[in-house]
């Protein structure tokens, strides 16, 4: 773990000396995979013995990093790491179980901003690799099959767009609303049916495609000298 | 229109825009398969084992109108429970919850049964010597490119001597099979899907009083005992079924929940026949025959589990789990084994064939103990016929076919027909009686 950190430290360093711009962000996801619909439905449907149901996953908080590279045109690039989690919760007399979510994208991301023409606006398209972690917890513990967490691990490609607006006039700090839409065509899953409902490739395939639409904020620190930064804010 | 209200109007906007479409995308995404379908035809199933109880469950959970017809005069099919016997109940039939991950675990967990990990050591019995390890580990039946051969044969390309014959019987009887006739790549295959996990446990009650108090509970009022079904004729808009004593059910839809040696042995005509694809299909399977004799003694002299009796592949100390001061001690026959013992045609001989080896293996130790035993041979039992279904060499898709529902009228459910890698199981059975009701939801929903 520690080596891990060391590394991710080291990391973003090295880019931040190469890095434009930094921002982090924050947003409320809605989520919808056909396929971890149906798994969680064909749970619900088949435990009648259940009386409170299994939600879906729908909601969830996405955290994000990017950094722009120095660049004075108007169509930038960089790369972007989000990280987002979905939750679902059902409690029951003597069983309580939750379905927890979580996504790892990281992605080449294309700026581009023409402040003559859009004012304040901005957009990017995020292109990258996802991956994705679904685990159980049954009445507030790890879910353990065989002494092992109950587990299935994902990866595959997504693709995205975001939409913002820069609020501020200051040109070091900017705060930004946006929306994002964003799709994974193909995550390799085998397993998401086998944590969820205990069965193997009986409603899904081996693996999900997710949409999902993200609404939130950034913040973004140019680190550019100030006059490269008028230039382009105006 | 000023920065302000720009920013006031496109927000207001932005969170609207979202807001109402996922408002609407999240009440068109139910949290049930089949939440909006009615169905107002009748469901007949065929068999009350733990798949057909469990369709009924599910039928009953969906309002769908149903009966269970069951040949016997019980439901439980390879499950029942023995009361009197020891100071505890003892499971006849199924008695391990395999693996934590499963629907049934998921209902223990809800009903707060208590169940306890089944952790006992295993012993040899190898060159006439009880041992708890052996020269060559004979645990090699689950690993990719199996040949399509027998677990015999492969044990001896692998090197097993005929030393290890018994051993390998053993492990086949886990199956429910004999070791010649348990395909090494099949059995293996079917493997592959499981996902329960590989612990076994049991219940301080019995598993039958699970099926019985949550499942059996919810349907009994809709089962018909004593109604062997011998004809489905499908040929019309309704289905006609006609049991041994010439009563006449009718239905829209049919869900066959039988043993699959019911199929096997053609023991249902069905009008039209089933096409040969299908009857194909059940043929290769393979339904061994099974026993399950509790012993009783006066002393614990045994180990708590041993492999490899000539007679006997598997004895078990039954009593693990449980609390008892009994000495009780299982032995879990199948496929050959199990064929010699049913040969022997009643409940003496066969006891006195197990005491004899138990006998040789601990001194005189058991016949000077017994007490009393309980034979349960499930292949004399009519309207069952065996242990359980298992892979036989060339196999095929074969489970998978005989699984498929056909003609949108007859679907198939049973331990046997579980495509999902837990076939020779409880919850493999449970899981296969929700699918053939999903199966004919389906239909419902085109």
């Amino acid at each position: 773990m520690r080596a891990l950190t060391f590394i991710l430290l080291l990391l973003i360093t090295n880019i931040s000396s190469f890095a434009q711009s930094i921002s982090i962000g924050l947003s409320y996801n809605y989520l919808y995979s056909k396929q971890l619909d149906k798994s969680i439905q064909l749970y619900n449907f088949s435990r009648p013995f259940l009386e409170n149901k299994q939600p879906l996953f729908i909601n969830g908080i996405t955290a994000d990093v990017a950094f722009l590279f120095k660049n004075k045109k108007q169509i930038k690039h960089g790369i972007n790491a989000t990280y987002s989690y979905f939750g679902s919760e059902a409690k029951n007399i003597n069983y309580s179980n939750r379905f927890n979510l979580h996504f790892i994208n990281l992605n080449y991301l294309i700026y581009l901003a023409n402040a003559e023409k859009f004012k304040k606006l901005y957009s990017e398209i995020h292109m990258g690799v996802s991956s994705s972690a679904l685990y159980r917890r049954l009445n507030g513990e790890a879910f353990m099959v065989d002494d092992k967490k109950s587990k299935s691990l994902g990866i595959g490609a997504n693709i995205g767009v975001k939409i913002g607006y820069h609020l501020s006039k200051h040109n070091i700090h900017q705060f930004s609303p946006f929306v994002f839409f964003g799709y994974k065509p193909y995550i390799y899953a085998p397993k998401n049916e086998a944590v969820i409902n205990a069965t193997q490739e009986l409603i899904t395939k081996n693996y999900m495609y997710a949409l999902n639409v993200r609404i939130g904020f950034t913040y973004k620190i140019n680190l550019q000298k100030r006059s490269d930064v008028k230039t382009e804010i105006k | 229109m000023n920065r302000r209200d720009f920013l006031k109007h496109s927000s207001l906007l932005t969170i609207g825009g979202l807001l109402l479409p996922s408002t609407i995308l999240t009440a068109c995404r139910k949290e049930n398969l089949y939440e909006d379908i009615k169905y107002d035809g009748k469901v007949i199933v065929i068999g009350a084992g733990a798949a057909g109880l469990y369709a009924g469950y599910i039928l009953k959970s969906m309002g769908i109108n149903f009966t269970i017809l069951e040949a016997s005069s019980v439901y439980g099919g390879r499950m029942g429970k023995l009361n009197g016997f020891a100071d505890y109940p003892i499971d006849t039939g199924a008695q391990w919850m395999h693996g934590r991950n499963s629907i049934i675990a998921d209902l223990v967990k809800t009903k707060n049964i208590n169940t306890t990990l089944d952790e006992t050591g295993l012993s040899y019995w190898f060159n006439n010597q009880i041992v708890n390890t052996l020269p060559k580990d004979p645990f090699i039946f689950e690993k990719d490119n199996l040949p399509d051969i027998s677990f015999k044969d492969y044990a001896h390309q692998q090197g097993f001597g005929s030393e290890y014959d018994k051993i390998i019987e053993a492990i086949a009887g886990d199956q429910g099979a004999s070791s010649s006739t348990l395909s090494a790549y099949w059995n293996n295959k079917d493997e592959e899907n499981w996902v329960s996990g590989d612990e076994d446990f049991k219940f301080s009650e019995t598993y039958f009083d699970v099926i019985e108090r949550y499942i059996a509970q919810e349907v009994k009022s809709n089962i018909i005992y004593n109604s062997q079904i011998t004809s489905v004729d499908h040929s019309g808009d309704k289905i006609v079924l006609k049991d041994s004593s010439n009563n006449i059910y009718e239905s829209n839809k049919v869900i066959v929940a039988v043993p699959i040696s019911i199929l096997k042995l053609n023991e249902i005509t069905f009008i039209p026949a089933l096409p040969t694809e299908k009857t194909d299909a059940f043929s290769k399977f393979g339904m061994g025959p099974g026993m399950k004799v509790f012993l009783k003694f006066s002393s614990k002299f045994y180990e708590e589990v041993l492999y490899g009796g000539t007679v006997c592949g598997a004895y078990v100390d039954d009593t693990v789990g449980k609390t008892t001061s009994d000495h009780v001690l299982l032995a879990f026959i199948m496929g050959d084994q199990a064929a010699n013992l049913h040969a022997l045609g009643n409940d003496t001989s066969i006891t006195n064939a197990l005491l004899q080896e138990l006998d040789s293996i601990y001194n005189g130790q058991a016949t000077a103990s017994f007490i009393s035993s309980s034979v349960h041979d499930y292949t004399s039992k009519p309207f069952i016929k065996g242990a359980y279904g298992y892979s036989t060499i060339g196999m095929g898709n074969a489970r998978q076919i005989a699984a498929k529902p056909f003609a949108n009228k007859l679907f198939f459910a049973g331990e046997a027909m579980n495509i999902n890698g837990h076939h020779q199981t409880v919850h493999g059975a449970v899981e296969s009686g929700y699918k053939a009701v999903m199966d004919i939801l389906e239909t419902i929903k085109k």
